[in-house]
């Protein structure tokens, strides 16, 4: 199970028509995958273990990699005014805690969001900097929790390490200019992991983000199936990227739910391969399962090219 | 006999009344409300109607001590029952709430009829200040009942026709889904039932605001903010055509970088929908240029600049946003509905400052 290298991988390459983010520099697709049983991560699998199909056909894995890749961690803590007091209090030591597990081959930014958005720490792995950062965050505000998603999958790491974005949140979006249905098109073109953060009571929305009356730009509720409004934002964005949503009871458990979220995303496996047998266009729906073993394999819904 | 005892008693309360008014305007406020509270419901333990019988006593010879009333006494009683009802609110617009904005109301009324010249601005003044308190409170259906009075005693008005399709644009906006069902019921249904009562909802309010925005147009064609919300609506009602001339029409006439920034937007907003990237850009480029530092102007043009393809101006113009740090963005669309924290109260302070003058 050795790690492919990063060049080889070649990561990010970008079109004139829009970032192709999964496209490598020889057009393969890299693929994030956790396996879990009984809710511990399963280690020492190898290619032949795993079944990858794309658009139903089944693929050719070239390699599988595990923890070798370093890792570019996005934090996006919401900050508006609901997370005053107490709960700012623990959202730092819980941000704080990431940036101790980080280890010298990692970086991390940081990005905070209320009615607008804010880049507290570029892109680094120096840790004293983004300590300091974390220290200065303070609430205030409304929540523009779309267009924080959508500059954290923007703004991603140039350096290649794997891309996880940590978005914390306590509320559902109340002031961005961007409808949730363009950040979660951007996430289908990404290999970013996003695992969201919430507390218990959060969803203050009846319906999910699709039910969406208060972003600059608005869709038709007629265009949008039925079953999909129950979703909530963070849910539908971690569950597009292979990612999960963790919930907090009180805001006294977020630095457990953060370290758990790097711990995992350092077990996950990296499967990249070169897409054979499918129209390179459009969305191509993705299943991965195991073969000659038994767990529970999570892994982004699909990509969109 | 009997008759001779009731009007002594109503004069005896007209007294007290007039005592009120004068502490109210130069002494203790908070107890001249106090104390007009309890008047109130003494009468209304009478009578159901003991407040409108209390009107008809206001400036009546023989039975109002300080008849005739000049126009700054009824500004003062308009604001001395304003106060009453604001104090008896508290978290829920209840009966007693509704009585003394309903008082208020016919006093503001009884102005309009016996004091023109003062009441000819105070009027809607006193309309458009008490809804936005209402609406700070999240009453909205209170500033509704509110607006609906003026709407109908001050036919014609354009502040208040304009702050009737404001209301009526947030309700439909932002406060779309506080008034529904309960989050079960709505995915009990797993239809999309929920989704449509919201939706058909949501366009009842739009057509309201519509309505009164092209009706305030009219009446006050010279007005670049009835402009603005005019063509916001239309664009929530997918008119796009007539949203695109109406949100021009302000480009062309204002002379405010906000109001041209958000009517920049919003044709960006428009643009974007349709998957008009070019005109997007441009609306948005636009936009940004009258306040380069607006927060949603830039996301917008970002996610069209990506759209196009042009990911690395996308990039760099969103880096330049966020790096600048919240605390720098500024952002009228966050004002756009509702109005700043405080801002409510300040124009109720004014109005209370002005009713004494």
């Amino acid at each position: 199970m050795k790690a492919l290298g990063v060049a080889a991988l070649g990561l990010l390459a970008l079109s004139a028509d829009g970032p192709q983010v999964f496209r490598t520099a020889v057009d393969g697709v890299r693929v994030d995958v956790l396996v879990s049983e009984n809710r511990r991560s399963v280690r020492g699998l190898t290619a032949a273990n795993f079944v990858l199909r794309d658009r139903g056909v089944v693929q050719v894995i070239d390699s599988v990699s595990f923890e070798d890749v370093p890792v570019s961690v996005m934090l996006v803590l919401d900050t508006s005014s609901s997370v005053r007091g107490t709960a700012l209090t623990h959202l730092r030591q819980a941000a704080s805690a990431v940036v101790d597990r980080l280890t010298p081959a990692d970086r991390a930014a940081l990005m905070t969001f209320n009615g607008a958005v804010s880049l507290d720490c570029d892109w680094t792995s120096d840790r004293r900097r983004l300590q300091d950062a974390i220290g200065r965050v303070d609430a205030g505000g409304a929540t523009a929790l779309h267009d924080a998603a959508y500059a954290a999958l923007m703004l991603r790491d140039p350096s290649p390490g794997r891309p996880l974005v940590l978005v914390f949140s306590d509320a559902a979006d109340t002031a961005s200019w961007l409808p949730g249905a363009r950040v979660i098109e951007l996430v289908q073109r990404h290999d970013a992991v996003v695992y969201g953060v919430t507390l218990r009571g959060a969803e203050t929305r009846p319906l999910g983000y699709l039910a969406d009356f208060t972003s600059g730009i608005q869709a038709h509720p007629e265009n949008v199936a039925a079953g999909a409004f129950k979703e909530s934002f963070i849910e539908r964005l971690a569950g597009e990227s292979g990612g999960s949503v963790f919930l907090a009871e009180e805001s006294g458990e977020l630095r457990a739910a953060f370290e758990r979220i790097v711990a995992e995303f350092r077990s996950r496996y990296v499967i990249t391969y070169m897409p054979r047998g499918v129209e390179a266009a459009g969305w191509h729906p993705l299943q991965v399962s195991l073969k000659g073993r038994s767990g529970r394999v999570t892994a982004r819904r699909g990509y969109l090219r | 006999m009997k008759e001779a005892a009731e009007q002594a008693r109503t004069r005896a309360e007209m007294e007290h009344y007039q005592g009120l008014l004068t502490a109210y305007a130069e002494g203790d406020a908070a107890a001249s409300i106090d104390a007009v509270i309890a008047l109130s419901r003494q009468r209304l333990a009478r009578d159901r109607t003991g407040l409108t019988s209390a009107l008809a006593s206001i400036n009546k010879r023989g039975l109002d001590p300080l008849a005739p009333w000049d126009a700054r006494r009824y500004a003062l009683a308009v604001m001395l029952h304003t106060d009453a009802g604001l104090r008896l609110a508290g978290d829920t617009y209840g009966r007693e709430t509704y009585d003394q904005f309903q008082v208020a109301a016919d006093l503001v009324q009884l102005g309009v009829r016996c004091a023109p010249d003062r009441f000819r601005a105070l009027a809607p003044h006193w309309y458009v200040t008490l809804s936005r308190v209402l609406r700070d409170r999240t009453a909205m259906h209170a500033a509704e009942a509110l607006l609906e009075t003026g709407r109908t005693r001050l036919e014609g008005d354009p502040a208040i026709l304009l702050e009737s399709g404001l209301l009526a644009e947030s309700i439909a906006t932002i406060f779309a889904l506080s008034q529904i069902d309960s989050r079960s019921s709505w995915i009990a249904g797993g239809d999309g039932g929920g989704v449509r009562r919201v939706a058909d909802r949501r366009q009842a309010w739009l057509n309201d605001a519509l309505a009164w925005l092209k009706r305030a147009s009219e009446l006050e064609p010279g007005n670049d903010d009835v402009l603005l919300h005019l063509g916001r609506v239309r664009a929530l009602r997918f008119e796009d055509a007539e949203a695109l001339s109406t949100l021009r029409a302000v480009l062309e006439r204002t002379s405010s970088d906000e109001t041209a920034y958000l009517a920049g937007i919003f044709i960006g907003a428009v643009h974007d929908r349709q998957d008009r990237l070019g005109d997007a850009i441009a609306a948005y480029r636009a936009a940004v240029g009258k306040l380069p530092g607006g927060h949603a102007g830039r996301v917008g043009l970002a996610d069209v600049l990506r759209r196009s393809g042009r990911l690395d101006d996308a990039r760099q113009l969103l880096l330049a946003a966020v790096t600048e740090g919240s605390g720098k963005a500024r952002e009228p669309l966050w004002w756009y509905i509702l109005e700043p924290p405080g801002m409510a109260d300040d124009r109720l302070a004014a109005l209370r400052t002005e009713v004494r003058r």
